[in-house]
């Protein structure tokens, strides 16, 4: 059921990507799988989770390829297991939380062992059209033909339901609250009706194995609300940010380095500056100062894909604009054009993390010194 | 040599198990409220029919067994232990830097021995009274169980702690690698799977093994230093030989039934196989006359048996076990499910009565169901237990966030599964640790109880030790509105007045009411110390609750209250709560009141604050900052506010002004107080309050402010001029400007010259209300500027004389006649007094 590989890309789906550990894990799993699912859900967990540096025998090359499967999702064990069920169970799946938590990366991930394909994927934006997600038609063969299997076309929802897979659909409180519901039936009765049939493809219905991952950022604003009859057909799972100061750190370094390695960028990241960038962005996402004080969050998101962010645009600051190093200054330029977008508030909470805490960390110099001396930058 | 050093673990280990029935000795490792263990113990008793079973308490706790087992003791109950020791005021300090006084403090120590329905202890006792065996308590008894214990004996603790400690068990380094390795949360997550997942299920001998095993493991994996430490050997050393001749009296009597003995998993690899016999130990010695002991059983709650409520013993939610075990189906699956769609179906059903904003339906709890049951399967586990259905209802209940939504639907669910029943003691075992500890209290404090006449005391609370120790007393005891103790004056952090008096006050009488609200007291704990925290953790409580509207200075106050009344063990969680308060306070004047309070703490320090000063000292400084941040929000004070933003801005100078010790930055009150005022978008009587601050501030330049008052009298609104508002803010905050700076004088003198008569009009309640903040001198020292300024040379003749008596006859009739219609009207009130 796995895919062949398709030739090199830029970034290959999940299932191309983690093939031999699919393999692997296929070969060696005895445990009873549910109906149209690939793998066991103790596999799935696997999968994600990691086999704990076990190798599993049976890879890409056969069965004597013992391959050990990585472990892709830093975080809470319990929730993928949560969402496992989720996903076994009558309600579909909806992975919430702030933007840059890797819900998009679970979901392809949890699709992938589950269907071995994680590319039925809808992404949800303001211009979303109902025939997006379900089929649409050919309009030439439905001229010519009339409507038939031919000249119809299948959305990702379609596909999902004929081939019994896993639907992701991404941001989906980004779309218009009618264009969401046209999920409700979907997901209540589990088939989809396309009127133009008059024959026995009227009702497609859902093979086992189908269900929908969705994913929604609860903190974005400008976001439609969620209708509570598509709410009450969806378990909800929040996914934290990272907690852990060093994981974090770790994360933003490799994905910076690797952007500038991308842009042609030579240049040495000093360990301050970026545990400058990763204290702020934790003290500001908690509210709370590595020493304990209370400091106002920003209502602006301060996730990891954010820090990586600010990261890249300080490191670029520093080689175009600035003597190749990066300090204090560039983190505060970039964190209030990267960050501090358009809320007055937030330059104003951001005023009083500079005058109250980078105040009394730049007595210890280096870029906390120049973090609080570029204050100005915010105007008064 | 504490054990003898194994060849391998699991040699050993197969020599423990083969230990645990020998030949008329029976051996049955529990976890302390288990109902599998219960469960299983339950069969055992039955089927072995023991002559004598020996369980885990102190010895001392044998009198209690006829009450325990009468029909009229509901469970839960516990047994309650105190020790008072009376340490000799001659005694030498432990070390130098110990203060003398700690050393003549008596030390108490109280510990319950909580048992439930499903307690194998009280299976044990139950089962063994029904089928006629010898029953006793075999460990040390409580007074030397303290001895033995170096750690727990270093403080004077409260909160009385559980005779069931199973930190062994959340400590322990294979446990915890184990549960990592099954995919646990925790210890308890991982007991659940491996243990009650057997309740009412599988062969007794085989659990009795598996408990052993797991026990055996916790055990070789903790030091042996740490056992020394805290008393463990000395216990398992006295159970030893307790055993050892029990086992000789059934020998002498030619008993053919088996001696069970029923401990904590734990201690039996130690008993079963008599490592004890090579222990050298010291037995502590115990001078009963040096020390104050009680115990008695006692009433218990749910409540307190969750290990989830800040009790650290037994297990989270008692009343989920407490359904597991009363329910009435055959085997362990067929339990689990129906406990979990009770608690599925009564939690929506609770929400909707509770009318809360979030609201579930019977769908919801059906998927909540399904969810639970199948995340069981796939963990392994025979039906959905606790953390099944806890995942399940995050799963299927919570749409929203999880703070938020999440929050009010997991405080819900682990009440449900936390119970609220209360055990019952036979009315002839009923005493109360609260009274006897006012009476040792009062009496060592020399407080008279013998009769009600009513003494006064003047206490030196910041000189004499003794004073201190009484005012704390009297303190907590009026926290608790027990009759006692008057305050009639003194320095009062609380409401924050005469803090800097030397002296307090009390007026001090017993009455028959004192020992009744005790005892009305008496389900608040069992000391006073104790019933004081319990009623601030409930203020603590109520201030987390979603819907309260208290904010920072209310955790401020509570902060407070526990410094005053001596709760420094606890400090803490108050500090903590008053943090989180602060973080989440939006309003400038209560920011400012919370920061008051907290400076008032950490300038007027209460004589025992002692180490925690520097802690208080950084929350203070912290409100400082959130008020100077809350402060730049004051321009959009609504107006009836700004009287009260006025007053929030004095009192946060003051706080500045009066810090010489240089604790905060008063740079950023200044540069606050600045960006406003140049901002100018203040309310014109704000805009006059910061202006009147800004003249305050040292080395200030008199122009400058001059020209920023003269810029801001030209301003108006829809109303007309804004100068009135502007003056009476500035004069509220400064008054000294009216007549120190003749140049404003006249400015307002010609200003007001220009206005017409309906303009003045229009402003003169606002003038009105900005000079009658001056006193009289001050009033007379204005007037005499102005007379200046206009050019009069003689002095005023304040009075008028052109007045003859019939005027002020009329006009004395014409008042008494005003009077009679208000009183007439009930508005009486209105007259000045």
């Amino acid at each position: 059921m796995v895919k062949p590989p398709p030739p090199s890309s830029q970034k290959p789906p999940a299932e191309v990507q983690f093939a031999a550990e699919l393999c692997a894990l296929l070969a060696s799993d005895a445990l009873p799988k549910p109906a149209g699912w690939l793998l066991s859900p103790t596999a799935v967990k696997t999968f994600i989770l990691g086999s704990g540096g076990k190798p599993l025998p049976g890879g890409k090359n056969g069965p004597d390829d013992a391959t050990i499967i990585s472990q892709k999702y830093f975080g809470n064990d319990v929730l993928v297991e949560r969402a496992i069920v989720s996903l076994l169970g009558n309600r579909s799946l909806l992975l919430v939380g702030e933007p840059g938590t890797a819900k998009s990366m679970l979901s392809e991930l949890l699709a992938a062992a589950i269907s071995g394909d994680s590319t039925l994927t809808v992404q949800g934006t303001a211009g979303t059209t109902e025939d997006q997600i379900k089929y649409s038609w050919n309009y030439a063969l439905l001229l010519a033909e009339g409507p038939g299997l031919r000249s119809l076309v299948p959305g990702p929802v379609y596909q999902g339901l004929r081939d019994g897979k896993i639907v992701r659909f991404e941001e989906i409180t980004r779309c218009q609250p009618e264009i969401q519901d046209a999920l409700v039936s979907i997901l209540s009765d589990k088939h989809l009706i396309v009127p133009e049939f008059k024959d026995e493809h009227r009702v497609l219905q859902a093979r086992p194995g189908f269900n929908i991952i969705g994913s929604a950022n609860l903190r974005d604003r400008g976001v439609n609300e969620m209708s509570s009859a598509l709410k009450r057909r969806f378990n909800f799972e929040t996914v934290p940010p990272i907690a852990d100061k060093d994981l974090e750190m770790e994360l933003v370094r490799r994905q910076t380095e690797q952007l500038l390695l991308d842009a042609g960028v030579e240049m040495k990241y000093p360990p301050d500056t970026l545990d400058l960038l990763i204290t702020t962005f934790q003290d500001l996402r908690q509210g709370r100062t590595e020493e304990g004080a209370s400091v106002e969050k920003p209502s602006t998101v301060m996730s990891t894909a954010e820090a990586v962010a600010v990261s890249y645009s300080a490191c670029l600051d520093a080689h175009y604009f600035g003597n190749g190093k990066v300090g204090g200054t560039q983190v505060s330029r970039q964190l209030i054009g990267t960050v501090f977008k358009d809320d007055p508030e937030d330059a104003k909470k951001l005023r009083h993390y500079l005058n109250v805490v980078a105040k009394a960390r730049s007595r210890r110099g280096g870029p906390w010194k120049e973090f609080y001396e570029s204050r100005h930058l915010l105007g008064s | 040599m504490i054990k003898p050093a194994p060849a391998s673990a699991a040699a050993t280990l197969t020599e423990f198990r083969a230990a645990l029935r020998r030949d008329r000795l029976l051996f049955f490792p529990v976890r302390h409220h288990s109902p599998a263990c219960a469960w299983h113990l339950q069969e055992f008793i039955r089927r072995e029919k023991p002559a004598s079973i020996l369980i885990e308490g102190p010895e001392t706790f044998d009198a209690f067994i006829p009450h325990l087992v009468s029909s009229e003791t509901t469970p839960p109950v516990a047994v309650y232990a105190h020790l008072v020791e009376k340490v000799k005021a001659d005694a030498p300090p432990a070390d130098k830097n110990t203060p003398r006084r700690a050393s003549t403090k008596p030390r108490r120590h109280g510990s319950f021995y909580p048992l439930c329905d499903y307690s194998p202890e009280w299976i044990a006792l139950r089962e063994g009274h029904a089928i006629g065996a010898k029953l006793s308590f075999f460990d040390l008894d409580h007074p030397r169980m303290v001895k033995a214990s170096q750690s727990k004996e270093q403080e004077d603790s409260p909160r009385p702690i559980s005779l069931f400690d199973e930190s062994y068990f959340h400590q322990n380094d294979y446990l915890q690698a184990l549960a990592r390795q099954r995919g646990c949360r925790d210890f308890h997550e991982l007991w659940d799977r491996l243990f009650e997942s057997a309740f009412r299920a599988g062969d007794t001998e085989n659990f009795i093994e598996q408990v052993a095993s797991y026990c055996w493991f916790a055990r070789t994996h903790t030091p042996d230093s740490q056992l020394e430490k805290d008393g463990t050997l000395v216990r398992e050393f006295h159970m030893w030989n307790r055993l050892q001749k029990e086992q000789r009296r059934l020998k002498r009597r030619g008993e053919t039934r088996p001696l069970l003995v029923v401990t904590g998993g734990f201690h039996t690899p130690a008993l079963a196989l008599g490592w004890p016999r090579q222990w050298n130990v010291n037995m502590p010695d115990f001078d009963r006359r040096k020390a104050e002991v009680l115990e008695a059983i006692v009433p218990y709650s749910f409540e307190q048996l969750d290990a989830l409520h800040g009790y650290a013993a037994g297990m989270p939610s008692p009343g989920y076990y407490q359904r597991v075990w009363q329910s009435t189906e055959p085997d362990t699956e067929r339990t689990h499910q129906a406990v979990a769609a009770k608690f599925l179906t009564e939690l929506p059903r609770q929400l909707r009565a509770n009318q809360t904003a979030c609201q579930l339906s019977t769908a919801d709890s059906i998927a909540a169901l399904t969810q639970a049951t199948l995340l069981a399967r796939v963990r392994s586990n025979p039906g959905p237990m606790r953390e099944d259905l806890l995942d399940a209802m995050q799963s299927c209940f919570v749409k929203g966030e999880l703070d938020v939504e999440g929050r009010l639907i997991f405080d819900l669910a682990l009440e449900l599964m936390r119970g609220d029943g209360v055990g019952r003691v036979p009315p002839d075992a009923a005493l109360h640790p609260l009274v006897s500890d006012f009476r040792t209290q009062a009496e060592t404090l020399g407080l008279a109880l013998q009769s009600s006449i009513e003494r006064e005391l003047d206490l030196e609370i910041y000189r004499k030790p003794r004073h201190q120790a009484q005012s704390l007393f009297l303190h907590r005891l009026d926290f608790l509105e027990v009759p006692f103790g008057e305050f009639t004056s003194g320095p009062d952090l609380v409401s924050g007045t005469d803090l800097d008096l030397q002296r307090e006050h009390w007026c001090c009488r017993w009455s028959p009411q004192t020992e009744a609200a005790l005892i009305d007291r008496s389900l608040e704990g069992t000391s006073i110390k104790e019933a004081c925290l319990y009623r601030l953790h409930r203020r603590l409580a109520k201030l987390s609750e979603d819907r309260s509207d208290l904010g920072a200075p209310d955790a401020a106050l509570a902060l407070t209250l526990a410094i005053s009344l001596g709760l420094f063990e606890h400090l803490d969680q108050f500090m903590s709560a008053a943090r989180d308060r602060l973080q989440t306070e939006s309003n400038f004047e209560r920011g400012v009141s919370a920061t008051t309070q907290l400076h008032n703490l950490q300038r007027f320090r209460s004589p025992t604050t002692g180490d925690h000063h520097s802690e208080i000292k950084g929350l203070a400084n912290e409100a400082y900052q959130r008020a100077c941040l809350l402060m730049q929000d004051i321009a959009t004070a609504p107006a009836e506010k700004h009287r009260e933003v006025l007053d929030a801005l004095t009192q946060l100078q003051e706080i500045v002004a009066n810090d010489e010790a240089g604790t905060i930055d008063a740079s950023l009150f200044w540069d606050t107080v600045k960006t406003l005022a140049d901002g100018g978008r203040a309310p014109a009587m704000i805009q006059g309050g910061l202006i009147g601050l800004l003249s305050t501030r040292a080395g200030h330049d008199p122009d400058a402010i001059l020209d920023r008052i003269y810029e801001a009298l030209l301003g108006f609104d829809q109303q007309g001029s804004t100068a009135p508002a502007l003056l009476l803010g500035l004069f509220t905050v400064c008054r000294e400007l009216s007549w120190q700076t003749p140049e404003l004088m006249q400015r307002l003198d010609t200003l007001f010259n220009a206005w017409g008569e309906e303009e003045f009009n229009q402003a003169l309640p606002h003038l009105r209300l900005a000079f009658a903040q001056h006193t009289p001198r001050e009033t007379d020292r204005v007037a005499e500027l102005l007379q200046k300024l206009h050019g009069s040379e003689s002095s005023i003749d304040w009075y008028q004389r052109d007045h003859d008596e019939s005027f002020l006859q009329e006009n004395t009739a014409l008042a008494g006649r005003v009077a009679a219609a208000l009183e007439r009207d009930g508005l009486s009130h209105f007259l000045p007094q």
